[in-house]
């Protein structure tokens, strides 16, 4: 993190809280910090640090307010004119990732294991070198790797690299350098991210950025193609934004069951219940959750009269003298989030 | 009884070598009757060859205790790198499903490698004791002895452990050890008469050198010439990751010459990277932190250099240990500045609980609050094994004071106008040594870094900038055209 990155992500038009913001990188998937990941349009970036601290955080907040760049008030920050004039200026000349939300899909972390430890072992077969220090990976990579090498064994010395170049044409030049410059093979040891940095003029954050991103659109490009000679590597990488048990919730609500019912079967609290069928309607679509049983249709109503302006603006106190619950007007704000 | 030409074809065979290294052969010969053996050899001298060839002669599980995870992945990695794939390391890094597959198929394995933190789990004992264990090695076997520098409690336990595995024949491993710390060993083990192999731990083909600088400033301005004018590659050994991690920008910023830090932070895919780069001498220096030792062989380092004061002799002969394990001429220099036993002694002594941080842990009911502190768990470690309040005081008392007493035996190595060389030999007890004719800052102290023939003449590599995707694609796969 620094202050480029975290201009990057505040609002040229309203202030952001920045422990919204800290939480969604370090990864914590609380229901509040996902809405308003989700109404910052800053989902894609969920985990994307997870092991950013507080300081690190709090020392790009106060460089960018030293430099005149941010004004903080409330623990919330906002751009400056300067700031926003930086910002609009960033956007054409420092990286824009394309793909990050593919993240919340698909485990990014173990596809970049596998496909190091895959370009490792496809480079030594090619130079027919069976005598090398092996990546260190997780049993679970590593027996993928296996399975793909040999189910691939006949031809991959020549699909791998067609794959990776055709990869590479789909990047800009110094990200396609930078991603190739990491892999590591046959008396090519690779470099690291931060001996890269050091060697260009990129800074580690920016580095870092662009490695992910570019494998996030390489993960893209695998899913795509069924015939993609990285496919077999993949079947277990993808998962479900919506945590194991939210899901489970909503399955159980789908049946037909009550918040009460499932609270007493799932021993969990009516308040976990609740928070589980948020956590899903922020990430699924609309036709996901059944709405209208959650909403019901004079409630959306009521609602919809008593509630205008802009989304962000809506209090609560505005609707708490009906007989609802808050994370009914919650979960109304998802619903008119995703219907804009 | 196994004959010593079926050690020399499986010499030949496995590894290409028609000869051992000194001590060696002494070993594998004396577990081949049955003797438990305590074998003392120095770093590099190729102590895991020994129960390599063990295991591939006897067709028989080989346990290895192993302090280190870094070290065990090395030697796992090392050993991948010469054919065998039947090794594995368990460690606290496996998932769930992973350990217990292991545990589950001990019998596909001809080598395991365990920390002995992970030899106390009941689970681990179960399976290992259902497997007919053919050697049993303990690896940096100073670790257990109280009087060893890297002194761990969890390796008291380890003569206990021999026994739940129904005694196997045991062989115990170490580069550094005094008499004391061998008497030690040995008891600990419940093996009083394990035979002794010990090789000289001297090595007559490194330069001792000891220079005192007056203080930071001039220490680094050292560093950077030393750099500058050595032959590499080489290895700089510092007390702080923070400070590895500064230098190694200094050096690459103000000489000719690629370094890069080398320490615990690093994960996996660095460390990697940077080991293959020092190996290939992409790199030519190595910043590393003393806690962090170098899995993989480089025999041709040709300069050790300290930048703080070791702790004792016994982490210092270590890591001087690194270079010149080619027999060629090599160098190793502390620079010393007044004081740094300061830092030397805050690294020793902050490990130790304090009688307040005792009494606190010994009062907890439960761990579980201060399991991620290193100290509450050794309290702890000593709570279970039964032992009062009183005694762990006592204990740590002692261990203080023997932590001192080392450190002073550093000092004493700098400040000697004596032979540094037969200082060191001195302090493991080894009276013989044959002295070079270029020995150490006592004896020769106008020896020039040319004189030693390692002033670096290569030209500095030419900075050609980073290639492009289609070059690196180009080296990464051979491809027909």
């Amino acid at each position: 993190m620094n202050e480029t990155q975290l201009i990057q992500l505040l609002s040229p038009t309203s202030p952001r809280r920045i422990r919204v913001i800290e939480n969604l990188l370090v990864g914590k998937r609380s229901v509040s910090t996902l809405y308003w990941g989700m109404r910052y349009g800053l989902l894609d970036w969920l985990g994307y640090q997870k092991h950013l601290t507080r300081q690190e955080m709090e020392t790009a907040v106060n460089d960018a307010a030293a430099k005149g760049l941010v004004t903080v008030t409330d623990l919330q920050a906002s751009l400056t004119p300067s700031g926003i004039t930086l910002r609009q200026a960033n956007l054409s000349r420092q990286y824009q990732p394309k793909a990050l939300g593919i993240r919340l899909t698909v485990d990014i972390p173990h596809f970049w294991q596998r496909l190091l430890l895959a370009v490792q072992v496809v480079s030594e077969y090619s130079y027919h070198n069976r005598q090398y220090y092996p990546l260190r990976a997780d049993y679970r990579d590593k027996q993928a790797i296996k399975r793909w090498f040999s189910a691939n064994k006949s031809d991959v010395t020549t699909r791998l690299p067609d794959a990776l170049i055709t990869f590479f044409k789909t990047q800009p030049e110094p990200a396609a350098d930078l991603f190739s410059h990491l892999l590591t093979g046959h008396n090519t040891p690779g470099y690291t991210l931060s001996q890269l940095a050091a060697q260009t003029e990129l800074s580690a954050t920016t580095g870092q950025l662009m490695q992910t991103d570019a494998l996030c659109q390489l993960a893209e490009q695998v899913l795509e193609d069924d015939q993609h000679v990285l496919r077999l590597l993949m079947h277990d990488l993808q998962q479900s934004p919506v945590s194991d048990s939210a899901m489970a919730t909503l399955t159980a609500f789908q049946r037909g069951q009550s918040f009460d019912q499932i609270s007493h079967q799932r021993k969990l609290k009516p308040s976990t219940v609740r928070e589980h069928l948020l956590e899903a309607a922020i990430f699924l679509p609309v036709s996901a959750l059944p709405y209208d049983r959650l909403l019901p249709a004079d409630l959306q109503r009521t609602f919809q009269t008593r509630l205008t302006g802009a989304i962000d603006d809506w209090q609560y106190d505005t609707v708490s003298d009906l007989d609802i619950e808050f994370w009914q007007f919650r979960l109304y704000a998802i619903l008119r989030s995703k219907q804009v | 009884m196994i004959a010593e030409t079926t050690f020399y074809q499986q010499l030949k065979q496995r590894y290409g070598f028609e000869s051992f290294r000194p001590g060696q052969l002494e070993t594998l010969t004396a577990l081949a009757t049955g003797q438990d053996v305590l074998s003392i050899m120095p770093t590099g001298a190729g102590k895991s060859l020994i129960y390599e060839l063990y295991g591939q002669v006897t067709q028989q599980l080989v346990v290895i205790v192993s302090p280190l995870i870094a070290l065990m992945q090395d030697q796992v990695a090392s050993m991948n790198y010469h054919g065998e794939k039947r090794v594995t390391a368990l460690t606290s890094m496996m998932s769930y499903s992973e350990k217990a597959w292991t545990l589950t198929h001990l019998n596909k394995y001809r080598y395991l490698f365990v920390s002995p933190e992970m030899l106390t789990q009941e689970r681990v004992m179960a399976q290992l004791q259902q497997q007919k264990v053919g050697l049993f090695v303990v690896d940096e076997a100073h670790c257990i002895s109280t009087w060893g520098p890297d002194f761990r409690p969890e390796y008291l336990l380890l003569g206990q452990t021999r026994e739940q595995l129904g005694a196997p024949l045991t062989l115990m491993l170490t580069a550094t050890a005094t008499p004391r710390v061998k008497k030690d060993i040995k008891r600990r083990m419940r093996l009083p008469a394990a035979s002794v192999v010990t090789q000289p731990i001297d090595r007559p083909n490194i330069y001792l050198q000891v220079e005192t600088v007056a203080g930071t400033a001039e220490k680094q301005q050292r560093l950077i010439a030393l750099v500058s004018q050595l032959v590499k590659p080489g290895v700089v050994y510092f007390s702080s990751k923070k400070l590895a991690n500064e230098m190694a920008a200094l050096i690459n910023d103000q000489t000719a010459c690629r370094a890069a830090a080398y320490h615990a932070d690093l994960e996996d895919e660095s460390r990697f990277k940077i080991q293959q780069q020092f190996m290939a001498n992409q790199i030519q220096v190595v910043c590393a932190t003393s806690a962090f030792g170098m899995g993989i062989d480089k025999n041709d380092v040709r300069f050790v250099i300290h930048y703080h004061l070791p702790v004792d002799i016994e982490s210092y002969w270590q890591e001087v240990g690194r270079a010149g394990r080619d027999g060629a001429q090599s160098i190793a220099i502390l620079l010393y500045q007044p004081g740094d036993e300061q830092i030397a002694d805050f690294l020793s002594q902050g490990s130790i609980p304090t009688d307040e941080e005792v009494h606190f842990y010994f009062q907890q009911k439960q761990l579980s609050e201060y399991d991620k502190d290193p100290k509450a768990n050794l309290v702890w470690f000593y709570k279970r094994h039964a032992m009062s309040e009183a005694q762990v005081l006592e204990l740590f008392k002692k261990r203080a004071a023997q932590r001192t007493g080392a450190l002073q035996q550093m000092l004493r190595y700098v400040r000697t106008e004596n032979c540094k060389r037969r200082f060191i030999t001195g302090y493991f007890g080894q009276a013989h040594m044959t002295q070079p004719e270029q020995c150490c800052t006592s004896d020769t102290p106008g020896t020039t870094i040319a004189e030693l023939g390692l002033e670096s003449t290569a030209q500095p590599p030419e900075n050609v900038g980073l290639s492009g995707w289609q070059t690196v694609m180009d080296q990464l796969f051979l491809r027909k055209k």
